[in-house]
């Protein structure tokens, strides 16, 4: 019986393999020191597409204002396409209109991750919202 | 049974409005009297506004009219017309459609949509550049030449493909009807042999045009020092040499950029001569050995390309300056328009005549079918049933002769060092005065001259490209040694004398 | 017996017509830029306008470059920025874009009087006439730090009726007073899509 279900994992992970996905491998098993916590709502269409938020990461950049980071990893089968926007807030907890807020598009292989990244358009910003979305492309 | 009577007496999909329209325009234009062609194409095309079978042919003959009268604000126009026609087939659009097949098997090839042949498509946007350059909005040029280049890509790369699909599908609808291959491969030597195709120019085109890449790389080697720009010059500039193999104008060009000078300051005037207009389509009516019925032929008319011979070859320029004093230099052909036409078509010629004998035939056999079947109840209702059949396949026999015949024949490049006296005396090959060319001395210029015949009276489009080279920003607050722009540059290439 | 038949026919092919013309989607406001918008393969989009100049936004406030400069905030000057796309949009969208962000934040400003294609000449003109009027017309004239100019390239390939177009947006910040370049960036954008062969 374990014979067979070791079996069934490895051509599970060759089909996997043959579709594209990738094997990810980290040095890292502690957080990094800009890790953040955070508090994250994964929609239901997140849950669909088997897209989950990794590592989050913020710190100043070298201009000054902060730089965020997010690994997002795609425990899915298929390759998986999203969008994702960043709006930057201030102390008060007040949305910065910005231009640097846009939705802007993103792809994860399967079993692989990736980092999307945005920089506060000024110093006033002191912590940032993160939305992400299914995009069919 | 009156009413389908008179249907089948009236043509289907003939053309006529056009092809007249067509002949009127080409007779203004070779007669030289520019602003009659002008308005005879530009009001057609506004009336063919809904037209959206036949619209694009007259825009195309509107916009490149207008543009040889000189109206370029009505030229602009129509080019955006055209261009908004064709745009959709580089990257939505199919260029074939399912309904459309049926609906030329029904009636003739006349009633698809005209989406323009890839030289057509190219030219339309080339074109459209010029009178941009001539206005001066080099902005827009380069996004015309761009799109020009788009389309010469898209030729390259998907055309002969789909010929082929083409005529994979052609070739399969003649084999279900069991016909001999004979018929179909003789119908096509004898419109070959009408239209004097001499056998090594028939087969596959290659459809890229050399004066499009030609302008392009000399309106960018002129007006930017960008790095980018200057290598896609040189790009262009490797590809003509490859299109028209020993081009010396290009040598001397690449020659040029590699030299390096800075945008506006080269004092070279390429002058492009746009001689002629390019062919048009004939039609040639020929019975096919297809046993139909009683009948043992069926009548199918085929377009044949025409050959307008009449056209000035090369001109030729005097230098004025005194490095070259007396010698004479002579324009080299650049584009060869009718064999670009005629590859064109060559190419879709076995599909369109095999298209075309299967639309015959079928209609053919449709009419025996329905007049035998009313002949079983009533003799003359058969008998009216027949005759309405015949007249319909006479009245939409017709072959499909839409092209761009405002196209020139030919263009050639005559690249000759700037006169210092402003002025460029071109003359007829021979030495016979054709006409003066006011030029921007020390500097790049471009110059079109159209002759749509021989004995047209030319029009000439002056580029003066330094002109509106913006200067670079000046800093006030720290003032740099200006540098004075009547310095001469050494960098002038040197001008040699070609063989024509 | 033949006529209800064909009336039943009618009455199907006016159904199904009313059923078409109610299936139309009516017009509808989107967000702009959102995955809502229409793509295009060959054409430069609104929403990769937007990306671009958040993007070039991005990388300019993250470098600090404009911090560097003599004036407080940085004064920019907008050069060319040349459109070497086949697609017809105003670069104006991408750059007043940027400077809305950097001018409203208080990170730059821009000079709108200077060189020889000042955006406002009047003004230019007015401050030439001011300055040549106090005697001072080297130091009354704005004196900026950097010049912004750029280019938008494209490049286009096909493999059967796939097609695919990769537009990029170069932006360079050069240093006025050294005449080095201080910043550049570029962004790309990479769009996909399939033309087929036959349609209906």
């Amino acid at each position: 019986m374990r014979r067979a279900l070791r079996f069934a994992l490895f051509a599970a992970t060759a089909v996997l393999n043959a579709c594209g996905s990738v094997n990810t491998t980290y040095t890292r098993t502690t957080p990094s020191a800009t890790a953040v916590p955070t508090k994250t709502q994964v929609n239901d269409a997140l849950t669909q597409i088997f897209l989950s938020a990794g590592e989050v990461r913020m710190f100043p950049s070298k201009g000054g204002p902060l730089e965020a980071q997010v690994d997002v990893i795609n425990n899915g089968f298929s390759y998986r396409g999203f969008s994702y926007r960043f709006d930057w807030v201030d102390a008060n907890g007040s949305v910065i209109p910005s231009q640097v807020s846009v939705w802007k598009t993103s792809n994860v292989p399967s079993g692989g991750s990736t980092t999307i990244r945005a920089i506060a358009p000024s110093e006033a910003a002191t912590d940032f919202r993160l939305q992400v979305r299914r995009a069919d492309q | 049974m009156c009413a389908l009577l008179l249907c089948a007496g009236a043509p289907f999909g003939c053309q006529q409005e056009l092809r007249r329209t067509t002949k009127q325009i080409d007779a203004a234009l070779i007669a030289g009297d520019y602003s009659k062609a002008e308005a005879v194409a530009c009001e057609a095309a506004a009336k063919a506004e809904k037209d959206e079978q036949d619209r694009l042919v007259y825009f195309m003959a509107a916009a490149r009219t207008a543009q040889i009268a000189g109206s370029w604000e009505r030229s602009d126009l129509w080019y955006r017309r055209a261009f908004d026609e064709i745009k959709p087939y580089l990257d939505e659009k199919a260029e074939a459609k399912v309904t459309e097949a049926v609906a030329t098997t029904v009636v003739n090839q006349t009633v698809r949509i005209y989406r323009a042949t890839p030289p057509e498509r190219i030219m339309v946007c080339t074109f459209d550049s010029m009178n941009d350059l001539e206005r001066g909005d080099f902005d827009s040029a380069r996004l015309k030449l761009n799109r020009a280049r788009d389309f010469q890509m898209d030729a390259k790369s998907r055309f002969q493909e789909e010929v082929a699909t083409q005529q994979a599908s052609a070739d399969a609808a003649w084999r279900k009807q069991g016909w001999s291959e004979s018929a179909a491969s003789g119908a096509l030597a004898q419109v070959r042999s009408r239209q004097g195709n001499p056998p090594e120019q028939n087969g596959m085109a290659v459809l890229p045009n050399p004066f499009t890449s030609y302008l392009r790389a000399v309106f960018l080697l002129s007006t930017s020092s960008e790095l980018g720009d200057r290598q896609n010059a040189r790009a262009d500039l490797r590809a003509v040499e490859e299109m028209v193999p020993g081009f010396a104008p290009a040598a001397l060009d690449i020659a040029l950029i590699d030299e390096d000078p800075a945008a506006g300051t080269m004092p070279v005037t390429w002058v492009f001569f746009l001689s002629g207009l390019a062919p048009f389509y004939d039609e040639f009516r020929l019975d096919i050995p297809i046993p139909v019925g009683p009948v043992n032929y069926v009548s199918a008319a085929f377009p044949v390309l025409k050959v307008r011979d009449d056209a000035l070859g090369a001109i030729e320029a005097a230098s004025a300056d005194a490095q070259g004093m007396g010698t004479t230099f002579q324009s080299v052909t650049l584009a060869d328009m009718d064999a670009m036409v005629r590859a064109e078509f060559d190419s879709r010629l076995p599909t369109i005549v095999t298209q075309e004998i299967i639309s015959s035939a079928t209609k053919a056999a449709a009419t025996y079918a329905a007049s035998t079947a009313a002949a079983q109840s009533d003799s003359t209702v058969g008998l009216l049933v027949q005759i309405a059949g015949i007249a319909y396949q006479a009245a939409s026999t017709a072959a499909d002769l839409r092209c761009w015949g405002e196209m020139p024949k030919r263009i050639d490049l005559l690249r000759v060092a700037t006169p210092e006296t402003g002025q460029i005396e071109l003359r007829r090959s021979g030495g016979a005065p054709l006409c003066s060319v006011p030029v921007q001395p020390k500097s790049p210029n471009i110059v079109f001259v159209t002759m749509p015949s021989a004995g047209a009276p030319p029009v000439v489009q002056h580029v003066p490209l330094a002109k509106f080279i913006p200067p670079p920003p000046q800093v006030i607050a720290a003032p740099r040694t200006i540098t004075n722009p009547e310095v001469s540059h050494e960098a002038a290439p040197e001008q040699t004398a070609q063989e024509p | 017996m033949r006529f209800p038949a064909i009336r039943s026919v009618a009455s199907l092919a006016s159904l199904s017509i009313f059923v078409a013309v109610g299936c139309g989607s009516p017009a509808k406001y989107v967000e702009t830029g959102s995955p809502e918008s229409i793509v295009s393969v060959g054409d430069v989009d609104m929403q990769d306008i937007l990306k671009a100049s958040s993007g070039m936004l991005e990388s300019l406030i993250e470098t600090g470059i404009l911090k560097t400069a003599q004036a407080k905030p940085a004064q920019l000057v907008i050069d060319k920025v040349v459109n070497d796309t086949s697609s017809q949009f105003d670069v104006g969208e991408l750059l007043y874009r940027m400077r809305e962000q950097l001018v409203n934040s208080g990170q730059a400003t821009v000079i709108t009087t200077f060189g020889a294609n000042a955006e406002d000449k009047t003004a230019q003109e007015q401050l030439r006439a001011q300055a040549f009027r106090q005697g001072n017309a080297v130091d009354g004239m704005p004196s900026p730090d950097f010049s912004l100019s750029g280019k938008i390239t494209q490049v286009k390939r096909q493999a059967g009726n796939t097609q695919q177009t990769t537009y990029t947006f170069r932006l360079t910040l050069t240093n006025i007073r050294s005449g080095v370049e201080a910043w550049t960036k570029t962004v790309d954008m990479t769009k996909q899509g399939t033309k087929n062969s036959v349609g209906f």
